[in-house]
């Protein structure tokens, strides 16, 4: 395995959900590479599939919904056909996920200190002698995150605590496995701004410490031009752009990219009246042929009913899926 | 957030739950006295016979505070029931005090209820953690199916149903009769099969409906998966995550149902000759024996009061939000 | 309505119902014999042609008795339920409209009536009341009476809560106004289920105290003391006894699929106004 060998390669991911004898695709063949070290945010409104994908690339979803994907490597592994009990031993140890709401996301009738015992037990289980940076201990560990008395907490139980100092824990525990890839799934959305960057500052720092790759899902611009190094938007799902963060975001070439940063702008500004896209990201896209954006697009054009775009390159490193850039 | 300060906190909540009992038990001793009052018949004949003379009746009701108002006839009955006598049986056991025959049979009701208890939640946690498991599939049908038949059957007929294959049929255990538990443990868990099958069965039924319920939410719930993307294995996962937090609302669901299985043990303590307090409130109904009839109404209220306190007790200890913390 | 055709076991319920209500209702009239026609060429004949559930030690055939005491069972419990639930959702409505004191009452009187297992609650009313049918309705009610009120109760403070009810309560709308037109159509589908649930219940309750004795008396027949009398000579003649448990059994069955159907049915509707 080479250094340039990326961490994680998706080709051609699809996800379908099963609901009485209708079938519903909610992913539509998506490709993307994170490499090692590399954090790729993952952007798009609630409804674009973009949780869908984190969920299945780490197959949490429920039974009703099936993975399918050309092909899924991940470092030295092939995950698109790997059983399920192989791939169980992979989850939590190479691969992790943090999730977005970080109150339900602990066991309430357990301590913090139950919780972090255990994800520290799981890394020493499965490589026995390898030490984390913590030595086993989970003050240490928490105090790491940011949590100034944590022997105070260790025996408290989740819903004594906030949002932000569970969401700590939680990534302090996630971290505490000792993963190769890490998927987040909007961390900070349920959380206060001032506790947002804090939490977002924690992440950056332990990813750049332990060259840690991340997939971050989020539906916030800003945050993901301040964390990414390159971005995916989605939109129906699909990928509509992908390429660096910088050049996404001030060139945006497809025209959702550029309406989702108009609407950021216009926010950020507090203008008088707001850019606003109409309608709405609907599960008709989908359905439609032709270009899935088409019924909503500002520069839409007669082929683009008709024609479903592929990606386009239209720089070394930065795709797009619109018929403006077809040849 | 001292240990002392949980304790505390603790015990004050334990007090005003068992307080509230002590205030229910005293009522519902208070309705079953006035009701008895409203019920036809006069005491002193039922007891003494047709033939007593009118200076007997009228010694026998001066004896009972019998012509006495109402509330002062239930303080005075309330006031020897904390002295742990519940007056003499009238009529089924003439002269017999009430509170040694209670003694005598009590021990034996509460043996059956508890086996009845035992086989029924052991029974639920097999079922209902199979169909919750495998929910849809074949494995789930059968045994929601099972449960819906199992709530519908009458809990006598059940006996007869259980009596006629394993008893005359099979031959493996008594028809009648009832070794009781300080003669023979061995003996009393033999004989008291059946019967303890027979209440259990719709309890069974009842619970494994439940608690597949509760495992199938707990299983959606967020931390499930979380623990599932840690990698922690599928069995412990089930346990500490799924079935540890679904254990509060069935305890606490099936702790309201418990009143059933007391209720069972009336009819068939009678079909199986079981020397209960069940047999002795239905011998002592037909008897119009008042004081006995009373009294059991009351052992089953203190019976089902201190289930209630118990199973709230289980609750509030596994549940780390009821302490007060 | 689509939704509760395409639930199986609903239907099954549904269609196990009607068929014992028809039964019910018409057998009398269509069986060829009346329950205390005494055929002695025949006394305890197991089930066969001329009598598909066999006979009694009387030579009185099993099912048309059958017939005849499931109606007195259903009556009764059918009344009894009815009753309670009509006290008790009143009950339960006052409840939790007015609050204070009234729900402290209400809520009390329940908790102490729950505090009674079911059946030594119906046990004691009858030694209390003298066995009679009438008797077994009382009791039927009240031991019912507090789980709807509480469940009324419940619900009614979940619903009394929502826009709609306290837009009504701005317009001045009269207060048993807004109990019976806008909180109870809300609540009337728990309601529905839980006196389903209580009919099938009530049966049982009634069987037991008949079969003992202490309930409907005879020259009425009743599904209980027909079992009571199959229990003489169980181990001769089984089918009695069986049958007329098998019987209640199928009936219950057919209920309680019933009310968990349209448990399963009435479940989202209930957070959207009728």
């Amino acid at each position: 395995m080479t250094a340039d060998a990326p961490a994680l390669e998706v080709v051609e991911l699809k996800t379908t959900f099963f609901s009485r004898g209708r079938a519903a695709e909610v992913i539509n063949g998506i490709s993307f590479s994170v490499a090692r070290g590399e954090i790729v945010g993952l952007v798009g409104e609630s409804g674009s599939g973009k949780t869908v994908t984190g969920l299945s690339i780490l197959r949490l979803l429920p039974e009703h919904a099936e993975v399918e994907a050309k092909r899924i490597r991940f470092g030295q592994y092939e995950l698109a056909e790997m059983s399920d009990s192989k791939f169980a031993s992979l989850r939590g140890s190479e691969l992790a996920m943090i999730f977005q709401d970080p109150v339900g996301s602990f066991n309430p009738a357990k301590t913090i200190g139950w919780h972090l015992r255990h994800a520290m037990a799981r890394r020493k289980n499965r490589q026995a002698g390898m030490e984390d940076g913590w030595q086993g201990d989970p003050l240490a560990l928490l105090r790491d995150m940011g949590i100034r008395a944590p022997d105070r907490i260790i025996d408290a139980y989740s819903h004594q605590l906030s949002g932000g100092m569970l969401q700590r824990v939680l990534i302090g525990m996630v971290l505490a496995l000792g993963p190769q890839l890490i998927v987040a799934d909007e961390p900070t959305t349920n959380l206060d701004n001032l506790v947002e960057r804090q939490i977002l500052e924690l992440i950056r720092h332990h990813q750049r410490r332990l060259g840690l790759s991340v997939l971050f899902i989020t539906h916030d611009l800003t945050i993901a031009r301040e964390l990414c190094d390159r971005i995916a938007v989605m939109y129906a799902g699909e990928i509509v752009e992908i390429g660096p963060a910088a050049a996404v975001l001030d060139e945006p070439q497809h025209p959702y990219a550029a309406s989702l940063l108009r609407t950021a702008r216009s926010l950020e500004r507090h203008e008088a009246s707001l850019f606003e896209l109409p309608g709405e990201p609907g599960g008709n896209a989908r359905l439609r042929s032709g270009c899935r954006f088409a019924a909503r697009c500002p520069s839409v054009m007669q082929p683009c009913q008709i024609e479903h775009p592929a990606l386009v390159r239209v720089s070394p490193q930065h795709q797009a899926r619109c018929l403006l850039h077809a040849q | 957030m001292g240990v002392i300060g949980g304790v505390t906190t603790r015990l004050i909540w334990y007090s005003q739950r068992f307080t509230g009992a002590l205030l229910l038990a005293v009522m519902g001793a208070g309705l079953i006295f006035f009701a008895m009052h409203a019920a036809p018949g006069d005491p002193a004949l039922a007891a003494l016979g047709e033939s007593a003379t009118p200076e007997a009746i009228a010694a026998f009701r001066r004896h009972w505070h019998l012509d006495d108002p109402v509330p002062l006839q239930f303080l005075w009955w309330l006031a020897s029931a904390f002295r742990g006598r519940f007056g003499e049986s009238l009529t089924i056991a003439s002269g017999t005090p009430v509170a040694a025959l209670i003694a005598a049979r009590l021990p034996n009701t509460i043996f059956i209820g508890l086996y009845a208890l035992l086989l029924a939640v052991l029974t639920s946690i097999a079922a209902g953690t199979i169909a919750a498991l495998r929910r849809g599939r074949n494995a789930d049908v059968i045994a929601t199916s099972t449960a819906i038949f199992g709530i519908s059957m009458p809990d006598f007929w059940l006996s007869y149903m259980l009596i006629y294959a394993f008893a005359l049929g099979a031959g493996w255990f008594p028809a009648y009769g009832f070794v009781q538990p300080q003669v023979s443990l061995a003996a009393a868990i033999h004989s008291g099969t059946l019967p303890a099958l027979a209440i259990a069965a719709p309890m069974a039924a009842s619970f494994t409906r439940i608690l597949r319920a509760c495992l199938i939410e707990e299983l959606q719930k967020d931390h499930v998966r979380v623990a599932r993307s840690f990698g922690y294995g599928k069995l412990f996962v089930f346990v500490h995550f799924v079935f540890r937090n679904a254990l509060i609302p069935y305890i606490t669901v099936i702790g309201l149902q418990i009143r059933y299985i007391f209720g069972g043990t009336v009819i068939i303590e009678r079909i199986f000759g079981v020397p209960g307090i069940g047999s002795l409130m239905v011998d002592a109904g037909f008897a119009r024996d008042f004081p006995v009839v009373q009294a059991c109404a009351l052992a089953f209220l203190l019976c089902v009061l201190v289930v209630n306190l118990t199973v709230d007790a289980i609750c509030t200890a596994l549940n780390p939000r009821r302490t007060g913390r | 309505m689509t939704g509760f055709l395409s639930n199986r076991s609903a239907c099954l319920g549904a269609g196990i119902t009607l068929v014992v209500i028809v039964a019910v209702a018409a057998g009398p009239y269509l069986s060829v014999y009346s329950p205390t026609d005494m055929d002695f060429l025949a006394l305890l004949s197991p089930p066969g042609w001329k009598h598909p559930f066999g006979t009694d030690s009387f030579g009185r055939d099993v099912l048309t008795r059958i017939l005849y005491g499931a109606r007195v069972s259903i009556l009764v419990s059918v009344t009894g339920v009815c009753l309670a639930s009509i006290v008790g959702t009143a009950a339960g409505l006052l409840a939790a409209n007015f609050g204070g004191w009234i729900e402290a009452v209400v809520m009390r009187a329940a908790d102490l009536l729950l505090s009674f297992p079911s059946f030594v609650l119906a046990l004691f009313l009858m030694v209390v009341l003298g066995f009679s049918i009438a008797s077994v309705t009382v009791a039927i009610m009240l031991v019912y009476l507090p789980i709807f009120a509480r469940l009324s109760r419940n619900t009614a403070t979940l619903v009394k809560d929502e826009p709609w009810v306290q837009a009504a309560r701005l317009f001045g709308q009269p207060v048993h106004s807004i109990l019976a037109r806008e909180i109870l159509p809300n609540i009337a589908a728990p309601i529905l289920v839980q006196a389903a649930t209580g009919v099938a219940f009530g049966i049982i309750i009634e069987a037991g105290l008949s079969f003992l004795g202490l309930g409907v008396q005879p020259p009425n027949p009743s599904l209980g003391s027909i079992m009571a009398d199959g229990r003489e000579y169980f181990a001769r003649a089984p089918w009695v006894l069986t049958m007329t448990g098998l019987t209640i059994s199928t009936a219950l069955l057919g209920l309680n699929l019933l009310s968990d159907g349209m448990r399963d049915l009435m479940d989202p509707k209930l957070r959207s106004r009728i």
